[in-house]
């Protein structure tokens, strides 16, 4: 779960840098084009340090990364992008929901329980479950 | 002056196509042909969203509840797939407005529309899977047969042609849809709610109903792309018909043909599969992966020098080379 916490950290890091990195920086003096480069970079690392930290749980295989995916997407927005403390609490609760609904009733329904909380949050709260009210 | 000899181009292929079967094709040959047009027809389907901004990345849902409808219905009560695919072409167009009156009433657009789709496209994949009693689950489900001959009736025949014809007027009807839409009124409407919504909202475009009737359209188009999909393979699965797989494969098609130009999805289509199918035919067993490994290359590639699609940078090649033409006149 903290290796989905890792994930989630690395797409926020590109998203918020992302933003940023407009036609203003170039004016400010920075390199946008850099920017760009080094994030993509630092994400790619980091999602390749939780994918070696998942090994600890999980079995090895080519399509090991596709179940991640989606996941990963959700909690990214239900943490609030550019929101690291809002990844974390969301991985937590996501992966609470999937954990406890699991054993209730079955490990799909989990997921199908968690995305349909997403979904849910998505229209209640865009910004994120940590962000304030606007 | 190439374009009208492009149009004509065209309008042979269109002639040809129907008299292609008689010509004593292999039979695997016809089996690609009517892919490409049962997928081209879906991912039009998908473009009629995706070319106004609603991207959708859950065409899957729609695809999945389409086919294991109509599959179940026949399945288990007998019900003529027919009939079937009336019943799932309103029922994924019901679900498709859950879906998208909340999006629209909360105004959740661009990536965020995105998500929302693909966490829907996900659920109708996961419910497939753990619904496994009585949808097969994983395993996938197979039609029942009707007779060895196949029967008008079930909707199935044993004759690859009679399928080729099937798909042939699907996917014209598919054009049909994307002409008419692209001559009315409601295009430029959709248009202007893709480029701002309040802009639109403000000069009288009523942006919820138009965005409500562009999803049910596209949603029921996909689901009965879906219907004739099962009909022909008469085998449906979760991983081939719903989920994040099968729908990113209909947005990359579409994308890499192009999804502002009526053919661009046909292209895309017709590209992919063939590509697909060529690399895999190619390599066989020898090299296992490496013709998955092409293939998302050569689209990687493709999506990044061709933002407007193969069909549509054609069109504006050709468009740019016609404009000087009135100037000199």
């Amino acid at each position: 779960m903290a290796a989905i916490a890792g994930i989630s950290a690395v797409a926020l890091d590109n998203a918020r840098l992302d933003v940023q990195a407009g036609e203003v920086m170039a004016l400010m003096g920075a390199n946008p084009q850099r920017v760009y480069v080094v994030t993509s970079a630092v994400g790619g690392a980091m999602a390749g340090l939780a994918g070696a930290l998942l090994i600890i749980q999980y079995a090895v295989h080519p399509f090991f990364g596709a179940a991640f995916g989606p996941i990963t997407f959700m909690i990214c927005v239900l943490g609030g992008l550019g929101n690291m403390v809002g990844a974390f609490v969301a991985s937590f609760i996501m992966s609470e929901v999937i954990a406890v609904s699991g054993v209730i009733w079955s490990t799909e329904m989990g997921y199908v329980i968690a995305f349909v909380v997403f979904i849910v949050m998505i229209f209640v709260r865009p910004g994120g479950i940590l962000a304030r009210r606007g | 002056m190439a374009a009208r000899a492009l149009g004509f181009v065209l309008l042979l292929g269109l002639a040809v196509l129907p008299f292609v079967p008689m010509a004593g094709m292999r039979q695997y040959a016809l089996h690609v042909l009517v892919q490409i047009f049962i997928w081209s027809f879906i991912g039009g389907a998908w473009a009629l969203m995706g070319r106004f901004g609603l991207t959708s990345l859950g065409h899957g849902a729609f695809l999945g509840l389409g086919a294991y409808t109509s599959t179940l219905l026949w399945n288990s009560f007998g019900l003529s797939p027919w009939l079937g695919a009336v019943a799932a072409v309103l029922l994924t167009a019901g679900v498709a407005v859950i879906v998208a009156y909340p999006c629209s009433r909360f105004q959740v657009v661009g990536h965020y529309f995105g998500l929302v789709t693909l966490a829907v496209g996900e659920v109708v994949r996961l419910l497939i899977i753990a619904e496994r009693d009585w949808t097969g689950g994983s395993l996938g489900l197979t039609l029942k047969t009707a007779g060895a001959g196949g029967s008008l009736l079930a909707a199935q025949s044993a004759d690859k042609r009679t399928f080729y014809y099937a798909a042939l007027v699907v996917w014209l009807i598919g054009l049909w849809v994307w002409v008419r839409l692209d001559r009315s009124m409601a295009r430029a409407a959709m248009e202007a709610i893709g480029e701002d919504e309040v802009a639109a909202a403000s000069v009288g475009v009523h942006v919820a109903r138009f965005k409500l009737a562009i999803t049910a359209l596209s949603a029921a188009l996909t689901a009965f792309g879906g219907v004739v999909y099962a009909q022909y393979i008469t085998y449906v699965n979760p991983e081939t018909l719903a989920g994040i797989g099968v729908s990113l494969r209909i947005v990359f098609a579409v994308v890499l043909g192009g999804m502002y130009s009526w053919l661009g999805p046909t292209v895309g289509t017709a590209l992919t599969i063939t590509l697909q199918e060529y690399l895999r035919v190619k390599f066989g067993l020898r090299l296992i992966g490496m013709a998955e490994t092409i293939y998302g290359l050569l689209l990687v590639v493709f999506i990044i020098f061709l933002p407007a699609g193969i069909y549509g940078s054609v069109r504006a090649l050709l468009a740019r080379r016609r404009a000087p033409a009135p100037a000199t006149a």
